[in-house]
């Protein structure tokens, strides 16, 4: 025996399927000719370029408004932006590229190692340096502070380097020069202010022997960590 | 118009989308930037093994939040003194656990350098809680300069009580960071002519030759050109 509740699910079953099948015909693209359906839409064109034509132009309730006004108006007027994902897709690249590529451009341009050779060994002498650091002049980019180091080192020394915190103690960043009298030898380098510094001039003799050395004008200092001798320089941060 | 603004809005959440995956790896693309610098600087300085642990300890730092930057010149200043690879490694943890007890005496928001500046204070015996004093003396200030003083006259021999209570001392009168580095001078030059680093200090700073019951004397300690403290001459007692 079948109850009512029984049937009526068949009923509904029975309209399921029927709902169905009619969904799927509907669904199923019909086949039009190609050549009907540019005529139909040459046609749809050209009706709708009559219509148009036929309407009358808005008439212009306000003022007509100045240069200005119309071009904020330009401005103001919502827009409907359509783009493909494939494009929106190639803009996000193109932006996270700038990015990337400033990022890249902003460390290929840092002063990691600030080191420019200046030796100025003449106004060395004539300021009467014999050793130590002291300001030489003030440069225009990044706000650094031109220190000149110099060393009085022994008559036999072939090369003096100075290396340092700020130039990732590497003996061939920063050269100083011989100042033709009384064996002084300068270098200038850009350190900027505001900052605590590392150094040790590195002598190097006729025999090639190499040897680490304080700066004697600056105030004897414990050896570092890795038993070296050691030299620090505080620079106040420039007032300009 | 229907379909075409569902595409439009189709097109906006697939550029959302986009432009997030895109933007989201830009902070782990410049530190990437940032290890491969580091690297090519320690490539041909330090043997490869070195280098990785190096470059591992860098990274560490950095995602602690730390300046990895130090750390890297920390290990060249090892390779230019010749250190063995084993030390170069184990003086770079060592330093880069006194960045981070740095980080924790000077606050989270502490720049760059006044953890170097820290993290060398520290390692002169400096304690934590003397960096923390001086940060605070100067709130949203810049300590580098304070924090390389304090360590520069402990250098000198200075004692670390003495030292640490003239630059906070100093620091709460709102001098600049020439000023500091004025008095600093003043106070080795009258160490080279032989005073004691302790009456040195002192005296600049606090116009007393006890520190610990002195205050701040402008007139004693801040004038840059004052002349320097000689020592008392040793006086002869007739036997």
């Amino acid at each position: 025996m079948i109850d009512q509740d029984s049937a009526l699910d068949l009923d509904n079953e029975a309209d399921d399927e029927l709902i169905a099948a009619v969904t799927r015909t509907l669904r199923e693209p019909v086949a039009v000719n190609s050549r009907l359906e540019f005529a139909i839409m040459a046609q749809v064109r050209a009706a709708a370029a009559e219509q148009a034509a036929a309407v009358p132009a808005p008439r212009v309730l306000t003022p007509v408004p100045g240069r200005l006004a119309a071009l904020a108006a330009w401005w103001r007027q919502p827009r409907t932006l359509t783009l493909s994902p494939l494009t929106g897709l190639a803009c996000a690249m193109a932006f996270g590229g700038v990015i990337v590529l400033s990022a890249w451009l902003a460390r290929e341009t840092a002063p990691t190692t600030m080191i420019a050779a200046a030796p100025a060994a003449e106004a060395a002498v004539r300021d009467g340096v014999r050793g130590g650091t002291m300001p030489v002049a003030m440069t225009a980019s990044n706000g650094a502070q031109m220190v000149r180091f110099s060393y009085v080192a022994p008559a036999d020394a072939q090369a003096v380097s100075l290396v340092g915190t700020f130039n990732d103690w590497d003996p061939n960043a920063a050269r100083l020069t011989p100042v033709e009298r009384d064996g002084v030898w300068t270098v200038d380098v850009p350190l900027l202010g505001g900052q605590t510094y590392q150094y040790v001039f590195v002598v190097t003799n006729d025999a090639g022997e190499e040897r680490w050395l304080a700066d004697p004008n600056a105030p004897s200092l414990p050896a570092d960590e890795f038993g070296q001798p050691r030299s620090a320089l505080t620079l106040a941060r420039s007032s300009s | 118009m229907i379909a075409r603004l569902s595409f439009a809005r189709t097109a906006l959440t697939a550029l959302c989308v986009a432009v997030t995956l895109v933007a989201a790896p830009v902070p782990s693309v410049a530190q990437s930037a940032g290890m491969d610098d580091f690297n090519r600087r320690l490539t041909g300085r330090v043997d490869d093994a070195t280098r990785q642990q190096v470059l591992q300890i860098a990274a560490d730092a950095a995602t602690r939040g730390l300046p990895a930057e130090a750390i890297v010149v920390k290990a060249l200043h090892g390779a230019s003194s010749r250190a063995p690879g084993a030390k170069i490694v184990r003086i770079v943890e060592q330093y880069r656990d006194r960045l981070d007890l740095a980080r924790v005496s000077l606050g989270g928001r502490a720049e760059p350098m006044e953890l170097v500046a820290g993290a060398e204070a520290l390692f002169m015996g400096v304690p934590g809680d003397i960096l923390g004093h001086i940060r605070r003396s100067q709130p949203g200030s810049n300590v580098t300069v304070a924090l390389a003083v304090t360590t520069d006259l402990v250098k000198q021999n200075v004692p670390v009580d003495v030292a640490s209570r003239a630059v906070l001392a100093l620091a709460s009168g709102g001098l600049s960071d020439a000023q500091l580095i004025d008095i600093r001078k003043s106070i080795e030059r009258d160490i080279e002519l032989g005073t004691l680093p302790a009456t040195a200090t002192s005296l600049r700073v606090f116009g007393t030759t006890d520190a610990s019951s002195g205050t701040v004397s402008l007139r004693a300690g801040f004038r840059q050109n004052a002349a320097p403290v000689r020592p008392e001459p040793p006086t002869l007692r007739r036997p």
